[in-house]
């Protein structure tokens, strides 16, 4: 009977969430959610937004010195001024659609900054590719994505590491960091909101594309790639160049009290983090938002990853000046809610109430067990074969020098050597752009310094403490060696199957191996990304640490 | 002798307008940003039209921004006025230089620091374009500014940039606006700023 029972429910919530967490809400909720409720959990509750698997390893990292870890984007300071910057995945996009998925990789970071008021100065990447004739495809889409994206939001892309490995020939790794410059005293954060203030959803309107992003992320990847399209982000480089100048202006008036970006999981994720963080509720009003494709289901508008949209929490009395900036911009707005002071998420559809959840439970899952076994699981790892990464055909599509802060450019090298003959200058050029083109400079002449950046990863071999913790203080000398000192350091975990030995091995290794470099160099992780399942039909990847570290060297 | 008087226009989508008015400030010019639906009403020594993707280069490049209001009333004849990258895109899509700039021959963005010919020296600027490739039929040679020492992106005699056939509007792909200071080891651009104020 009780078995009966339970088969019945399962069709409920089956493909949303797993039975441990279906049992939880239940518990915390007093009664069963209804459908709508659970498609909430779905997506809340996904690796993608919830990091259930690695959120308790995260805290052993060193956090002194920097500021807003917990914000968007965490950085350093600087005199007057921050660096905020972070590094964020956009692997299962980019096997799918390589130029849509780098090119909203890029869109994504870039939010995390901006919704924090830090102008975006810089991208750097770290790719992953396979070695066989697969190569071309994705590589050339993802290449695009980054020079058409990049280039067209006036952001130089400064810093670029490119490996061939057959491990990522069905799963690329693409993984892109963002660096923002902000005043200290200007910077918005997502936890700043209170009761009584109306909820602005600024840039696109809202359609299909991108649904359910979230869960798509935090599963492996099938064969059935048609399927998969759907959740596929559109970029649009334009709409996006004209929400970055609209939202500076509007930040530079003060017309806003807190802002989020909607990255996965759009409307939902965004609402329900700044009520969770601020300690309020939220009440949203689907029939307010402005929608871009009439046939959107209601729990679609709340899942949405539609591109270029911000979410502003704002005082009633400002709507008008904001409203005409965003006319300036030829940007749409809409009014889809306003904070509450008891701590629920409350989405309506006019009269009709559709949601009614307490912010904590919906933004928190039950602990998952996790399994630190060091000995492989079922998947059977096939050969692998590694190819040197040298592409300066790569990096010359990147437009690194718009701006005017960045030091060195393709083909270019030690710029600085103006009086050197031309032939010698021409072939030093070269040499150093080929050495490193993983290493630039950047002048933060508001600050009379350079911001030193190196982009690396690690392709775990075998042992992931010790190859992770040396390349750390490798690169961190590389900094030093130039003249720089090591400030701080953002990274993107990219892993395997965290439910399939040894994946968690791997990463608790990694993490303990980050915290003992970091904690001897006395810089702070200021932010970071985890994505797992970087798996495929036929094998997976080698578990793959990227990183981007920043130090400092004062001009004289 | 009066700050000379410098109009930036900016355009949805244009991204070299605080470089172009950082290098302006860097020889004391007095600048102002014109919003591509102003008029051009004030009289300025100069205008520069900055590179970037106006309208997203939708169409294609320059093609809506031509349309503009602030482009409509440019002072020709009055005030120098200078295209940088997106900027010369414009100005040839508006008719105002001869030619046109179409894809580069890889059909690839390029960013790098090229060698170039100008004014009978040898300077180094970054390009950073994907519709540089500078088509032309029977260019006078007086009107031709700078050329690429290696043909960079299969453009007609390797222009980089050139006037009209009064001298009173210039067009150029690289950027000189990002090659000023020494900080960033490259200060050619330098030049091509001097050279712009006597023209006037």
């Amino acid at each position: 009977m009780a078995e009966r029972c339970l088969n019945l429910l399962k069709t409920r919530f089956e493909g949303l969430v797993s039975e441990n967490e279906y049992k939880h809400i239940n518990k915390e909720l007093g009664h069963e959610p209804n459908h709508f409720e659970l498609q909430l959990f779905s997506a809340t509750y996904s690796e993608h937004c919830s990091y259930k698997h690695s959120k308790e390893l995260l805290k052993l990292l060193p956090r002194e010195n920097a500021i807003f870890y917990e914000e968007n984007a965490g950085g350093i300071e600087i005199g007057e001024h921050a660096i905020l910057f972070k590094m964020e995945s956009h692997n299962h996009p980019c096997a799918v659609e390589p130029f849509n998925g780098a090119a909203t990789g890029i869109g994504g970071i870039i939010r995390d900054v901006l919704a924090m008021n830090a102008r975006p100065i810089a991208l750097c990447n770290s790719l992953k590719f396979g070695a066989d004739s697969k190569l071309n495809k994705i590589l050339n889409g993802v290449v695009e994505g980054i020079s058409v994206y990049g280039n067209s939001i006036g952001v130089p892309t400064v810093s670029t590491e490119v490996l061939f490995d057959s491990c990522f020939s069905e799963n690329p790794l693409v993984n892109i960091s963002a660096i923002g410059l902000a005043k200290k005293s200007d910077i918005l954060t997502s936890s700043n909101a209170k009761k009584g203030l109306k909820l602005m959803l600024v840039g696109s309107a809202t359609m299909r594309d991108g649904m359910g992003g979230a869960a798509f992320a935090s599963k492996e990847l099938s064969d059935e790639k048609a399927e998969d399209k759907i959740s596929i982000q559109i970029a649009n480089p334009f709409m996006k160049k004209k929400l970055i100048e609209a939202c500076l202006e509007i930040f530079s008036e003060k017309l806003v009290v807190s802002c989020q970006d909607c990255g996965a999981a759009g409307i939902l994720s965004s609402t329900s983090e700044v009520a969770y963080k601020s300690g309020c509720g939220v009440e949203i009003d689907l029939n307010k938002i402005h929608i871009g494709d009439k046939s959107i289901k209601d729990f679609e508008i709340m899942l949405s990853e539609t591109q270029e949209r911000m979410l502003f929490v704002i005082e009633e009395s400002k709507i008008d000046s904001i409203e005409q900036i965003l006319k300036k911009f030829e940007l749409e707005y809409s009014i889809i809610g306003n904070t509450i002071k008891d701590k629920n998420y409350i989405v309506k559809n006019g009269d009709n109430i559709l949601a009614n959840l307490p912010c904590e439970l919906l933004v928190n899952p039950p602990e998952v067990k996790l399994d630190f076994a060091q000995n492989a699981g079922g998947i059977v790892i096939p050969p692998y074969v590694s190819v040197d990464g040298n592409c300066p055909e790569i990096y010359e599509q990147y437009d690194h020098t718009v701006g005017s802060r960045t030091q060195f450019s393709p083909a270019s090298s030690s710029l600085r050597d103006v009086n050197l003959q031309d032939a010698q200058r021409s072939n030093e050029r070269r040499n150093l752009a080929k050495a490193e083109p993983n290493f630039n400079s950047l002048w933060i002449y508001e600050e009379n310094c350079f911001l030193g950046i190196y982009t690396f990863s690690v392709v775990i071999q075998e042992n992931s403490f010790k190859e992770v913790y040396e390349a750390i203080l490798t690169q961190s000398k590389s900094l030093t060696d130039r003249g720089f000192q090591p400030k701080g350091i953002t990274n993107c975990l990219n892993f395997a199957n965290p439910e399939i030995p040894p994946t968690m091995y791997e990463f608790r290794e990694t993490i303990l191996a980050i915290k003992k470099a970091c904690e001897e160099l006395k810089i702070p992780v200021c932010s970071g990304n985890v994505s797992f399942y970087n798996e495929y039909s036929l094998g997976k990847i080698k578990n793959t640490p990227s990183f981007t570290m920043i130090g400092v060297k004062a001009l004289k | 002798m009066s700050r000379l008087k410098v109009g930036i226009i900016v355009f949805l989508g244009t991204n070299c307008e605080l470089d172009t008015k950082r290098a302006c400030e860097f020889f004391g010019w007095d600048v102002q940003f014109i919003w591509q639906n102003d008029k051009i009403e004030k009289p300025y020594d100069l205008i520069f039209i900055p590179g970037g993707f106006s309208y997203g280069d939708h169409i294609s490049s320059g093609r809506i921004a031509k349309l503009s209001p602030a482009v409509k009333s440019l002072p020709v004849g009055k005030s120098l006025i200078v295209g940088i990258c997106n900027g010369f895109q414009i100005l040839c899509e508006a008719k105002l230089l001869s030619g046109a700039l179409i894809d580069n021959q890889n059909i690839k963005f390029i960013s790098k620091v090229a060698d170039l010919d100008f004014e009978g020296e040898k300077i180094s600027l970054p390009i950073a374009h994907h519709q540089g490739n500078y088509f032309c039929e029977n260019i006078d040679e007086k009107q031709i500014l700078m050329t690429y020492q290696k043909n960079e992106n299969g453009s007609d005699m390797s222009i980089a940039g050139v006037y009209d056939r009064q001298n009173r509007i210039i067009g150029m792909m690289p950027h000189p606006e990002r090659a000023i200071y020494e900080e960033l080891g490259l200060t050619d651009g330098r030049k091509v700023f001097e050279f712009v104020k006597n023209e006037i």
